[in-house]
């Protein structure tokens, strides 16, 4: 009954979010732009290579997320703080893990849904030759993962701050570096005991791993615990109300 | 019902509240009146646990908010003074998001309420209805809440305080930025409300207090000024009585010879109307009336007097006195 009633209460939420998402129109405008530059830089190369294949899409996924995702997640409180509802939302009975999840689940529902939009890429490939339904299966989780990782920090960053634009530059750039951390051209760079730390950090590499096809339980369990790392960061913000 | 000890808020080395305590009983009407940052605001942020405070302690019908915020909240239906609503929301849609996750049930589940909290025993669709009809929101039901004029907003946010039904409402400054005729409705909401309901609410408009509230608490600088119903505070400075006079004569003749007359406490010239024409005001020992010696005084000097009034000090000096 208790657990229920504390779903159900997050279930409550999360439909408010998803809602206001498509009360504006930024939602599709949103969706419509990632439809457009993904779709594009895709067909761009697509008859040059003359192969069947996702992985090039794939490949542009993490880029293109990086911009998306912090459009997503900036307003989520630094709008809340900015009109005050957030003093509404926090005096009611609800926990704050309770609307950190809920806020979460909202932007990667509306992630999940843009990214369905964009089924119509493997549709088209599949009519023009054989591809590997596994990596595409893969991809496509691997893609919910890493978003599910973008947004969680720029969830915790938009709780920092009442200004959405500074919301959304800082989540770029802490994205930017948690998804450039493990990539090779860094590696390269870095000092020789660091590396395996970094590449393992990195949001990007198990990424290349999960769109490969091969499924890790690692790359998982990296992944959930990036993203629990954030929303607990978040709620710990929530809790101090040092604001004002 | 409420019972704070104690209370100190500090930001950095700001101290906001300096050790409140005061307690409201069952039923009553508290008004927290105080100049523009004394600690309404703060003090009301802190009950209803949207900050901690830096030490001290609050208690709502006995539950501790360090323990058991949750159930705090259940009880309390709060106005804060921006009145922030969702702007991209229509009004519908938004009392009935506040019904959901205020656990209102969908079907006409008549459960008795085991926590005092009424919430899960109304019926949500006609809770709703009664709320839009006691705010008088029927007419812009299906508005977006961005498009709502200022009265409108208060409202609203009046109804999302009260839909479920709680046994407390902490209102915060309901009736600023209205219109006369939009204040004299809230403040009859809220009379009909405080029939049945503990309220706290906050104000800095004097008349407000004495027209709504059972009792009032002055806050200023962080600290309780003064506590009373408002005839007792108005009775407590009403015993001094003041004597306005208008004097046609030599200034310090006039004053001079006002303070040496016999009864009076305190005089000072209050203005000047032009030369040798000043207003003073007189303070007579208590229970002495003054009226007549003091007209015999100017008629025996050869000057006029061209005002006159006799004063009680109302609930706004003593707000000004206490404040100061």
């Amino acid at each position: 009954m208790r657990k229920s009633q504390y779903i159900k209460t997050i279930y409550i939420l999360f439909k408010k979010e998803l809602m206001s998402y498509f009360n504006s129109p930024i939602a599709y405008i949103f969706i419509g732009v990632f439809l457009v530059v993904g779709n594009w830089l895709f067909f761009k190369d697509f008859f040059l290579m003359g192969q069947a294949s996702l992985r090039n899409y794939l490949g542009l996924l993490p880029w293109i997320f990086l911009f998306l995702s912090p459009a997503i997640t900036m307003r989520l409180w630094s709008e809340e703080k900015k009109s005050g509802t957030i003093e509404f939302l926090l005096t009611l009975p609800i926990t704050d893990w309770q609307v950190v999840l809920a806020k979460f689940f909202s932007s990667l529902a509306f992630l999940f849904i843009s990214l369905i939009l964009s089924i119509s890429l493997p549709v088209t490939i599949a009519f023009l030759g054989n591809i590997d339904i596994g990596s595409i299966i893969g991809g496509y989780i691997g893609a919910l993962f890493l978003g599910g990782s973008y947004l969680a920090l720029g969830l915790f960053i938009s709780s920092l701050t009442k200004n959405q634009i500074i919301a959304f530059i800082v989540a770029l750039m802490a994205c930017f570096a948690a998804f450039i951390v493990g990539a090779d051209f860094v590696l390269a760079g870095a000092p020789k005991f660091a590396v395996p730390v970094m590449k393992f950090l990195g949001l990007g590499s198990h990424f290349y791993n999960i769109a490969k096809g091969v499924i890790d339980t690692k790359d998982i369990i990296y992944y959930c615990s990036f993203i629990f790392l954030f929303l607990w960061l978040n709620v710990r913000v929530i809790e101090s109300r040092g604001w004002k | 019902m409420i019972e704070i000890k104690n209370l100190t808020k500090k930001f950095g080395s700001n101290t906001i509240l300096d050790n409140i305590t005061f307690s409201v009983k069952k039923g009553e009407v508290l008004g927290f009146l105080g100049p523009n940052g004394a600690g309404k605001t703060t003090t009301m942020k802190i009950i209803t646990s949207f900050w901690s405070p830096t030490s001290g302690q609050v208690e709502v019908d006995g539950l501790d908010a360090r323990k058991n915020s949750l159930g705090i909240r259940k009880r309390i239906g709060y106005l804060p003074e921006t009145v922030p609503l969702y702007d991209d929301m229509l009004v519908f849609e938004y009392l009935k998001f506040v019904a959901e996750i205020r656990g209102l049930a969908k079907e006409g589940i008549k459960r008795a309420a085991t926590n005092g909290a009424h919430a899960n025993a109304l019926n949500m669709k006609q809770r709703i209805k009664e709320v839009v009809k006691l705010c008088g929101l029927a007419g812009v039901i299906r508005q977006p809440i961005e498009e709502l004029s200022k009265g409108y907003r208060q409202r609203v946010g009046l109804a999302q305080a009260i839909m479920h039904d709680p046994d407390i409402l902490i209102l915060d400054e309901p009736t600023t930025g209205l219109d006369p005729n939009q204040i004299i409705e809230i403040r009859n909401l809220i009379k009909e409300l405080a029939k049945e309901k503990t309220i706290i609410l906050s104000t800095h408009i004097l008349g407000e207090v004495s027209a709504t509230c059972d009792r009032v608490i002055i806050i200023n600088k962080g600290k309780i000024a003064g506590e009373g119903s408002p005839a007792e505070l108005a009775k407590k400075a009403g015993a001094r009585e003041l004597i306005y006079v208008k004097i046609k004569g030599p200034r310090e003749e006039v004053f001079g010879k006002l303070k040496a007359m016999e009864n009076v406490v305190k005089a000072e010239i209050k203005d000047k109307e032009s030369e040798n024409v000043y207003g003073y005001e007189i303070e007579p020992r208590t229970g002495i009336d003054l009226r007549e010696s003091l007209s015999m005084a100017v008629m025996n000097n050869g000057w006029s007097i061209l005002e006159f009034n006799k004063k009680l000090v109302s609930l706004e000096d003593v707000f000004r006195e206490l404040t100061k």
